[in-house]
């Protein structure tokens, strides 16, 4: 197995064209917004690279988001609950040609400490994950993700004080 | 409509009642199954509405249909539309059938009719206007393909374009080398699941706010998929 570079944040000069992980939603994302966002703030990505080759073996992309209740008419407010805060694990991909080595799991791993270490200084009650099928879906339920209960359209969460019970920090 | 005898089995005489749904996305379908026998006749009634996309306009006919293998079958002389070759009913659901309809001109499109012994539905498909027929419609569609020996469903969704958009839209594909089609969904499938992924905001429904805040809430708890996970060494470290 190729020798693998700590996971470090995307730079300008990162090789991103030819990032393939076979799915062309990931790898657009990555090749058209993964710069932009990362610059202005909206996302943090880190990518994982072959130390000999400099090519992108992986990245994992985090930002904030919330948990919010459903509007409701303003007859019906009352002690509007103020949105949760959250973090979002939002896009995680390895290039076709680097899969089935362990690589995903290393940077959800990585994601997971990131995102426990940075809910110590500014509040996040949890990582939120949107799988798109079941192969994905399947990825995060071994490790830890449970559906997000009531959420209509199944997003998986891990709550931070459970990655902080189960050890998940160095 | 006539209650089926006792002699008639079961697998036949669940097809009678009226069925109601909606057919390519745009044509308002009913089928009123009056009568079955035990050696799986049964005297029908077909119906359909106007349809501006496809250029059709109502019609209604009643004609004999042939049950066998779970599947009501329309075709040759019965078929009383001129532009289709066969009508096909196989159920989906106890109260749901999957209409297959075939057409001369050799194309075949799907939808699912909902319905049973209801009297609303009954009433409805009998003409009765006292409720809005969008009640009981089902978008939902689907074309049912053999791939390999196999059945394979795949849902049909239909989206209206203009003829611009459609030259457009053919352009691309053909320089992707692809079928409209699959060039369609191959992008709206990128969009979508680019979309998904980047949703920042999580909505809870209002009536559960109360029990999420419980979830949310449970003391901490230990999850063995973490602790795998926190057990492993990451790649960069090995």
């Amino acid at each position: 197995m190729a020798e693998v570079t700590l996971p470090g944040p995307l730079s300008e000069t990162d090789d991103r064209a030819r990032f393939d992980c076979g799915r062309e939603s990931l790898n657009h994302w990555f090749q058209r917004h993964a710069w932009a966002n990362h610059t202005v703030g909206i996302s943090r990505t880190n990518v994982i690279c072959d130390a000999a080759t400099a090519a992108i073996i992986g990245y994992v992309t985090l930002s904030a988001a919330q948990i919010e209740r459903a509007f409701l008419p303003k007859s019906q407010q009352r002690n509007k609950p103020d949105p949760v805060p959250a973090t979002l694990l939002g896009q995680l991909a390895i290039h076709r040609d680097h899969q089935g080595k362990g690589h995903a799991r290393s940077l959800l791993l990585f994601a997971l400490r990131t995102a426990l270490r940075a809910s110590r200084e500014i509040g996040s009650f949890g990582v939120i994950t949107h799988p798109i099928d079941d192969s994905v879906r399947a990825f995060y339920g071994r490790w830890g993700f449970q559906d997000l209960p009531f959420e209509p359209h199944r997003a998986m969460i891990v709550r931070m004080v459970d990655l902080e019970r189960s050890g998940i920090e160095q | 409509m006539e209650t089926p005898a006792p002699d008639v089995p079961p697998e036949i005489a669940r097809f009678h009642g009226a069925w109601i749904g909606t057919w390519g996305d745009d044509i308002r379908t009913v089928l009123v199954v009056e009568r079955v026998k035990a050696d799986g006749r049964a005297d029908v009634i077909f119906a359909h509405g106007d349809s501006a996309c496809y250029g059709t306009y109502r019609e209604w006919w009643r004609a004999e249909a042939k049950i066998a293998d779970g599947v009501l079958t329309i075709a040759g002389k019965a078929m009383l539309t001129e532009w289709l070759r066969s009508l096909q009913y196989a159920f989906d659901g106890p109260d749901r059938l999957f209409q297959t309809s075939t057409h001369h001109s050799g194309g075949v499109v799907s939808g699912t009719v909902l319905g049973g012994r209801d009297a609303a539905i009954i009433g409805i498909a009998c003409g009765t206007r006292c409720m809005p027929l969008s009640y009981v419609y089902d978008r939902r569609h689907s074309t049912i393909e053999s791939i390999g020996g196999g059945a394979v469903t795949t849902l049909v969704l239909s989206v209206r374009v203009n003829e611009e958009e459609r030259a457009l839209l053919e352009a691309a594909s053909s320089l992707a080398r692809t079928s409209l089609s699959d060039f369609v969904r191959r992008k709206a499938l990128e969009a979508a699941e680019a979309d998904i992924l980047e949703r920042r905001i999580v909505t809870i429904p209002a009536k559960d706010w109360e029990a999420f805040e419980a979830w949310a809430n449970r003391p901490p708890e230990e999850i063995a998929g973490l602790k795998d996970l926190a057990r492993m060494t990451p790649t960069w470290q090995k």
